[in-house]
């Protein structure tokens, strides 16, 4: 009976206390926030074969809300981000996207790492009319008449082409050029563009596809090198399998032969896992990234500084960071007119000009076709190639 | 194709081959004792590379060391596998054992990301640089494979013909029944079979990730790839385990090398599949 009356005793005493905690308001500091958050949805492969492009994208996004709630917020109200893990797996995406729109009640959502997933989200996005700001080029996904789905980014069919024309021009590969690609359905549309790009110029075009779960590229480089190609076109940014590429290509003394790759392979991953060596000569063609802090734009040596900070000096953004970074403070800026509200996002968006961010200068157009909502144009496009240790930029004018 | 081009192939079919056979040996050991599968076997091989980064990388171990550290290490996850995963499920149906032994495959792999991180890690060959055959490069850490390869087929031969551990999983593989009679617990039988298994797992893991990267998304590729190199040789052959491992590994870079790799799986499954319905059990057969 005394164990229990003292067990009691203490049980009331904790009470009391919390309630009086609970109370009591605080000597210093500011008022609790009364605003609810705004909630946007973020849908990324982080774990799964694309974890390469979905972990910086969701990093991207939660970078540039960190951002958002330093600043105040938006109008006073934090960014809540609500991230769910699609794997890579549209069937998972489509779920998701539903949980999102109707059970967490995003005003937004972003993301998407694959075409297949951005499809899934766009026409989730339409059907229960949520603003849905992708990772993805504007052509691969939205279709004219879309009202939900928009694209910070660019013209998928615009940039491979002007990535083959610098092929011709930049590098003079007039005879054959492999093109190797991973199994997607974008790196199958990368070898349709360059046959029809470099087809009518005489150019032989080779592709090659690999597997991003090929345990070893020496083969590979063997049929290259009997191809006698003028060089090779590199896409593909599922790290490590371009890191592999490079690797064998230098393992089988293959480093004369000129490979020129996609800006989303241009990763600090791609540097660690291949070694600074294997990726002598390297070109990287079409970089949103100046990479060189003398040319460097503020709005990129932001990101770079935020990247530089979290994980050490030396590191620097995949082209998937500035996609969703990119994409937050497009939708941050909407949402100051619009708030939380779905339809005013959509209709803010389309007011959305002249901003300049890390990939670019984003302009969304009035109207509902893709063009409209797709806010980057080939522009300020830039060579990279790797010499002594760190990208530098190559002067090349269209 | 130049001998230089040929020569290329061959070191890396052999190459690959030699890491498929070891995988396709603790395959074999473990079915021809337990007649079990273990299709997350390949999560072991990933997990074991990732510790010997760590250890020579992080802890700065001498590569010896290293090697016999992952061997035992090999030991004790069999012997786990076997205490605490398949003796609760031991009397159960096969596929529940099955089914048992994938599920620790998943956590085995979750495990692994969520202490490495899902992204995969340089691992530095054993020793660098590379040896010229005819002109082609043929990489020290493609010798070392064979050579551990070589080493390890030898010594799971002596231990199954010279040691009471050996003659314990010959008896048991041969008539498992009969084996119970005379006293050998299958407990024990499972152990040593569990524990040679993985230690070859771990050490296939530990060789091949200075080719492959340490981690990351190969422990299904591994686990199909030992699985068809011994479906190729013989599921009670412990020398046509290694000798499917070959072919299998052989066949894919030759098939890399000329068609491309988009051909890869098509040419190495039907190839597998020719075996299932011509020589179903396999190039040297036996029980």
């Amino acid at each position: 009976m005394k164990f229990k009356a003292f067990l009691s005793y203490i049980v009331v005493v904790t009470m009391g206390i919390t309630l009086f905690i609970a109370c009591s308001k605080p000597a210093q500091g500011p008022a609790p926030a009364t605003k609810p958050p705004i909630k946007i949805g973020v849908i990324v492969a982080a774990t799964g074969v694309r974890a390469g492009a979905g972990g910086p994208e969701k990093e991207g996004a939660v970078w540039a809300a960190e951002k958002i709630n330093a600043k105040g917020g938006i109008n006073g109200q934090r960014i809540e981000l609500v991230i769910e893990d699609d794997e890579g797996n549209e069937t998972n995406t489509a779920s998701l996207a539903r949980k999102l729109a109707t059970v967490n009640n995003v005003s937004a959502i972003i993301g998407g790492t694959s075409i297949a997933s951005t499809k899934v989200l766009g026409k989730t996005a339409e059907e229960l009319k949520v603003p849905y700001l992708a990772s993805m080029y504007g052509d691969l996904f939205i279709n004219n008449g879309d009202k939900y789905s928009f694209s910070p980014w660019g013209l998928y069919n615009d940039e491979y082409t002007w990535y083959y024309q610098y092929l011709l021009k930049g590098q003079g590969w007039k005879k054959k050029v492999v093109i190797l690609h991973d199994a997607t359905s974008s790196g199958q549309l990368a070898a349709k563009i360059a046959k029809d790009v470099l087809g009518p110029a005489g150019v032989e075009v080779v592709p090659e596809q690999y597997q991003v779960t090929d345990l070893e590229f020496a083969s590979t480089w063997v049929k290259i090198k009997n191809a006698r190609p003028d060089g090779v076109f590199l896409y593909g940014g599922t790290i490590p399998a371009p890191a592999a590429i490079m690797k064998a290509r230098m393992e089988t003394g293959n480093s004369n032969i000129t490979v020129v790759a996609v800006p989303s392979i241009a990763t600090k991953m791609l540097v660690d896992l291949a070694s600074p060596a294997a990726l002598e000569g390297l070109v990287v063609v079409g970089s949103y990234f100046a990479f060189d802090p003398k040319t460097q734009p503020p709005a990129e040596k932001e990101l770079f500084d935020i990247i530089a900070k979290s994980q050490g000096t030396g590191n620097y953004p995949a082209v998937y960071h500035g996609v969703t970074w990119d994409a937050m403070q497009i939708l941050a800026k909407a949402m100051e007119t619009a708030g939380g509200d779905r339809e005013k996002v959509v209709t803010a968006l389309h007011g959305i000009k002249n901003s300049t961010l890390t990939l670019g200068t984003h302009n969304f157009g009035p109207g509902d076709t893709m063009a409209d909502h797709t806010s980057l144009r080939v522009k300020d496009l830039k060579i990279l190639k790797w010499e002594k240790g760190a990208f530098q930029q190559v002067p090349y004018t269209p | 194709m130049s001998a230089e081009s040929l020569v290329l192939l061959l070191a890396t079919g052999v190459t690959k081959g030699a890491v498929y056979g070891l995988l396709a040996l603790g395959f074999h050991i473990l079915y021809a004792a337990t007649r079990m599968l273990h299709f997350g076997y390949g999560a072991v091989a990933v997990l074991a590379g990732l510790i010997a980064l760590t250890l020579t990388n992080g802890l700065h171990f001498p590569f010896w060391l290293t090697l016999i550290v992952i061997i035992l290490l090999g030991w004790a996850v069999g012997q786990a596998h076997n205490k605490w995963v398949l003796a609760p499920v031991r009397n159960r149906d096969q596929w529940i054992q099955m089914i048992a032994l994938m599920a620790i495959g998943i956590v085995v792999e979750n495990a692994y990301a969520l202490i490495w991180g899902k992204m995969p890690k340089a691992a530095p060959a054993f020793t660098p640089g590379a040896l010229s055959v005819l002109g082609a490069p043929v990489s020290y850490q493609s010798l070392w494979i064979i050579g551990i390869t070589v080493v390890s087929v030898l010594a799971i031969k002596w231990l199954l013909d010279y040691t009471l551990m050996g003659k314990s999983l010959r008896g048991a593989s041969n008539n498992p029944l009969a084996a119970r009679l005379m006293g050998i617990s299958v407990m024990s039988v499972g152990g040593y079979a569990y524990g040679i298994s993985m230690a070859l797992a771990a050490l296939g893991g530990m060789v091949i990730s200075p080719i492959t990267f340490a981690g990351g998304q190969f422990a299904f590729p591994l686990t199909m790839k030992g699985f068809a190199s011994l479906v190729m040789g013989g599921m009670f052959s412990p020398i046509g385990a290694v000798i499917g491992g070959l072919l299998l590994g052989l066949i894919e870079s030759v098939t890399v090398g000329t068609i491309g790799s988009r051909y890869m799986d098509v040419v190495s499954m039907s190839v597998l599949l020719l075996f299932l319905l011509v020589r179903p059990h396999g190039l040297f057969g036996g029980e």
